[in-house]
This record gives structure tokens, C-alpha cells and sequence, in this order.
């Protein structure tokens, strides 16, 4: 079957037209006056999309970095990444809400402190042992992460017409990312049994974005308003139909199972 | 001199060759022991990623200003890579994503352990590992802001020296950024002073020595930095150096030089 989100992406065509989102190019003073709940979710969008070089680290401290291909897409990735957080900041600022540090509970400030210092050395050791087998399950992470974001941006933009604007011009800049990763996740799976082992252990585990840190009571407000309505359930079984389709990953419902955790905790 | 962040990130944008007349080069090509220069310049471009890598791992980057510096300075210096790439191309020498994987992997066990032991010997010296990172980042950029300038100089090709013109704007911004950032975090901290000048003074090689054999390593450094102009170019990063706060008679990189043999 042919599948649009199979089409090859041509990461040189991408790294020559990145999309630059700039608090520039929104009128962002028109966000000001948002309701509390509103609010929040920019804030958690906010706090998930400036973990840009979190991510850089954690993936380049594995085989990943020696992925000229996967390099290139990230060096754009990470711009592209950084005008929207300067973006969404901007949109908080204008009303009067910024708080630079990271809302993170005690214990998520002890995790956030080990993923720093610690995780990074065990993880370099461990992953470049494992081989490039890794480079498959941290695609497939990268997508199932950004398929869940992208969803968030586009109920935003339905919840508050003041930020339709936003939530659309995310929108090419989201489709790109989640088709280069799809394209990797696609064939790195479909090369390798080790891959599918390790995609599948990290799928199976995986939990909603901005969780590990903040935990799940205060992410569960922020789930509530942007997922928990009945038109966006059959989209977010829609994500998980879509990790089903890849090589290996058949039975898991990720999103499900992190959703069910917040209805249960 | 102050650094403007905002202003960096808001001007921030790739070096572009797309008006520069580098078909030329079909008809006039470069010399091989440029192009052998030229290349080794791309690799360490392309590199970038994994530098910035090995400073992830550090507490330098806990810092908005770091953190925004990082995500615009590993973009422009991929472009110089793409930039150089594409001359090379015009030659016949082909710079592709498998050949750069080729070449990362080929680096083995010593590149993948760095990151674990800059962050190991990050944690053990603390905060003052920031100073060392960022006088260690203002040398290497004052050297790849020289070494475009002589390649310009020495090759008289009047649009790779426009390109490599651009190319050397960029990296005096750079220079800028992390100057900047040293001085500070240097003046009034003897021992993050003591520790920059020690690390300095034994550890420091020319930009590429990690990723390049020392063959290569002395014929570029020969091919730009030898001969008086060449040696002016190094006395002035030497003098940059010195006059950072506890760096007084340092002369690191025409001591690399001298090591290597390269004539004054």
C-alpha cells in the first residue's frame, strides 16, 4: 500500500528552507488577556519545546552523531525549534506570565538533575555499545513525541481563536519534522531486528512528553483541556495506528497506556 | 565589548554563495594542496555537531544566553561546511552524508568516550570549567576567522575570497561571543584563571588536530601560517590571548607552530 508519509524526505531540500517562526511574524500583543487554562498549555508547550539541546545531548551522545543525515536534519530541527520557543515566550510575556525556571516538583528537579549530569555518561557508554541499532528507537521516539505536540498545537488553535494563527503556521513546521522522522523510523526499523528491539522496549515505556519532570498532576490539567474531549480521541488513536504500522511496533498503544496512567494516578 | 545575544540570534543566518561566480573554478581550479586545505577546513565545519556534542555534557550550557549562542553558532558553521563542500564539488570532490558518516565512525572509541570524560572532568572542576570552555572557543575561532583570511589572501580568487570573506564575518561573531564570555567569567577568578592557563598551555592544538591526522594538520597549517604574513596572523591570536585576564604571556599557538616545524 502507499502510504504520502512514506515519501522519501530529502533532508538537503529541508536544511536550505527552514521555517522560522519569529515572535515577529505573529501579532503577539493579540494574545494578550488569555484565560488561565489557555495560559498553561502555552506554558507547557513551552517548557517542551525548549528542551532543544536536552535533546541534542541526549541523541548525540549515541551513535546518532555520527549520522550525517540525522545531524543535518537536527541542525535545522534545533533553529526551527528555537524561534518557535522564542515564540511561545513571547505569547507568555504578553501576558505577564513568564517564569524561566522550569516548573519541576522536588523530585523532578532530582531527575532533571541526574539526566544532566549523570544519565548523559551512562547513556554514552551504554548506547555506543548497543551500536547503531539505537538510531532507530530514538527516531521513533522523536516522532511518537512530536505526533503528540502537534496534535496539542492544532486543539490549541481550536480552543482559542486568538492562537489559530499560531497553531497553523506550526502546522508545516510540525509535518516536516514528523516526516523525516517517520521516513527513518520506517526503514531503520525495517533494516534491523536489534532496531525493533530497541524501538520497541522505548515505545512500550514511553511517557507523555514534560511528565518525567513535572509529573503527572501537573501535566494532567494541561491533558485534560487539549486531549481529553471526544473528537480528539479518535485522533489520538490515530497516533497510536501509526506507531502499529511500523516495522515491529504492531501491538503497542503508547499513547493509550500514558493517557490511562494520568486517568488512574 | 559587550555581546548582544538578541541581536546575534536575530541576524543570525547562513552564509549564502548563491551570487558568487565559483563555476569559474570549473575552468580554473584550485590547486590540489588548497583543495587539501579546503577540505580539511570543511571537515572540522561539518564537526561542529559533535564539538557541540561534547559540550552539552558540561554545565556551560545551563545558560539562556549559551544555549541560544550554541543553537545559531552550530547552524552557521554547518553552512560553512555546505559552503566549502560546494567548492569542492566544483572540483570533483564529493562531501557526502555517508562519507561524513564514514569518517565520524572512523574516529572510534577516543571520540565517543569524550563527551563522558568532559563531562567527568566538568564535574570535578565545577563552574570554572565555563571559563575554560569559552577561552577555548575564543582561540579556535580567532584561528578559523585567520585561516579563512590567509586562504582568501593566498588563493586571489576574487570570488572564494568574498565567500571566504562572509565565512569569516560569521566567525568573528563567534570570536565576540566567546571572548566575551571568557573575560567575564575570568577576570577577578584566579583559579578559574590558573585552570584556563594550564589547560591551555598543555592541552591546546590546532583546530581539527582531533578529527584530522597530524599529516594533515601540519600541511595546512604550513600551507596558510608559514612565512611572515602567515606568522602575523598567529602573533595577533597569541596577543588576543594574552590579554585576556591571567593569560599574560601565553603564546600558545605559535608554540603549536613552532612544535610542528612550520617556518616563521
Amino acid at each position: 500500500m502507499s502510504d504520502p508519509q512514506d515519501r522519501a524526505f530529502d533532508v538537503a531540500a529541508y536544511v536550505r528552507s527552514p521555517i522560522e517562526l519569529r515572535p515577529t511574524d505573529l501579532d503577539v500583543s493579540a494574545t494578550a488577556g488569555l484565560r488561565a487554562g489557555v495560559l498553561a498549555v502555552v506554558e507547557h508547550l513551552w517548557t517542551v519545546e525548549r528542551a532543544i539541546l536536552d535533546l541534542l545531548r541526549d541523541l548525540l551522545l549515541t551513535p546518532t552523531h555520527t549520522e550525517s543525515r540525522v545531524t543535518a536534519f537536527l541542525n535545522t530541527w534545533a533553529y526551527e525549534q528555537y524561534w518557535l520557543t522564542q515564540t511561545l515566550r513571547a505569547v507568555l510575556e504578553a501576558n505577564g506570565d513568564i517564569d524561566p525556571d522550569r516548573p519541576a516538583n522536588r523530585i523532578g528537579a532530582v531527575r532533571r538533575a541526574w539526566d544532566e549530569r549523570v544519565r548523559p555518561t551512562i547513556s554514552a557508554v551504554r548506547s555506543n555499545l548497543v551500536g547503531e541499532d539505537i538510531v532507530a528507537a530514538q527516531v521513533t521516539l522523536g516522532w511518537l513525541d512530536t505526533a503528540v505536540i502537534h496534535l496539542g498545537y492544532q486543539r490549541l488553535g481550536e480552543l482559542e481563536p486568538r492562537l489559530a494563527e499560531l497553531a497553523a503556521k506550526v502546522e508545516p513546521l510540525k509535518a516536516r519534522h514528523l516526516a523525516f522522522y517517520w521516513t527513518e523510523a520506517r526503514s531503520r526499523l525495517d533494516a534491523s531486528v536489534g532496531g525493533r528491539r530497541l524501538a520497541r522496549r522505548a515505545i512500550a515505556r514511553w511517557r507523555w512528553p514534560e511528565v518525567r519532570y513535572a509529573g503527572r498532576t501537573a501535566v494532567r490539567p494541561v491533558v485534560e483541556m487539549l486531549y481529553a474531549d471526544r473528537a480528539t480521541a479518535s485522533r489520538l488513536r490515530a497516533i497510536d495506528a501509526d506507531v502499529a504500522r511500523l516495522p515491529g511496533l504492531a501491538d503497542l498503544t503508547p499513547v493509550r497506556r500514558a493517557l490511562g496512567g494520568f486517568a488512574t494516578s | 565589548m559587550a555581546f548582544d545575544i538578541d541581536r546575534f540570534t536575530r541576524d543570525s543566518t547562513r552564509v549564502g554563495w548563491d551570487d558568487l561566480d565559483l563555476e569559474a573554478f570549473r575552468g580554473d581550479p584550485l590547486p590540489p594542496e588548497s583543495l587539501r586545505t579546503l577540505r580539511y577546513m570543511c571537515d572540522v565545519e561539518y564537526h561542529t555537531v559533535c564539538y557541540l556534542r561534547d559540550m552539552l555534557v558540561t554545565p556551560s550550557r545551563r545558560d539562556h544566553e549559551v544555549d541560544a549562542f550554541m543553537t545559531m553558532w552550530n547552524r552557521e558553521e554547518f553552512w560553512h561546511g555546505e559552503a566549502l563542500a560546494y567548492v569542492l564539488s566544483l572540483h570533483g570532490v564529493s562531501v557526502d552524508y555517508d562519507e561524513l558518516k564514514a569518517k565520524r565512525v572512523k574516529l572510534g572509541w577516543r571520540d565517543k568516550m569524550k563527551p563522558v570524560t568532559q563531562s567527568v572532568l566538568s564535574t570535578v572542576v565545577g563552574k570554572d570549567y565555563i571559563a575554560v570552555h569559552m577561552i577555548w572557543g575564543a582561540v579556535n575561532e580567532w584561528s578559523a576567522a585567520a585561516a579563512y583570511k590567509r586562504m582568501g589572501a593566498l588563493e586571489g580568487h576574487p570570488s572564494l575570497e568574498v565567500l571566504l570573506k562572509r565565512i569569516a564575518a560569521q566567525e568573528a561573531r563567534h570570536v565576540a561571543f566567546y571572548a566575551t564570555q571568557a573575560r567575564a567569567r575570568l577576570e577577578g577568578n584566579p583559579k578559574a584563571q590558573r585552570l584556563a592557563r594550564l589547560a591551555l598551555s598543555n592541552a591546546w592544538q590546532p583546530v581539527g588536530s582531533g578529527i584530522a591526522t597530524d599529516e594533515e594538520v601540519t600541511h595546512v597549517m604550513n600551507h596558510l601560517f608559514s612565512g611572515p604574513e602567515g606568522r602575523k596572523e598567529i602573533d595577533a591570536i597569541d596577543a588576543h590571548v594574552a590579554r585576556l585576564p591571567g593569560m599574560e604571556g601565553l603564546t600558545i599557538v605559535g608554540d603549536a607552530l613552532d612544535a610542528r616545524g612550520i617556518a616563521a
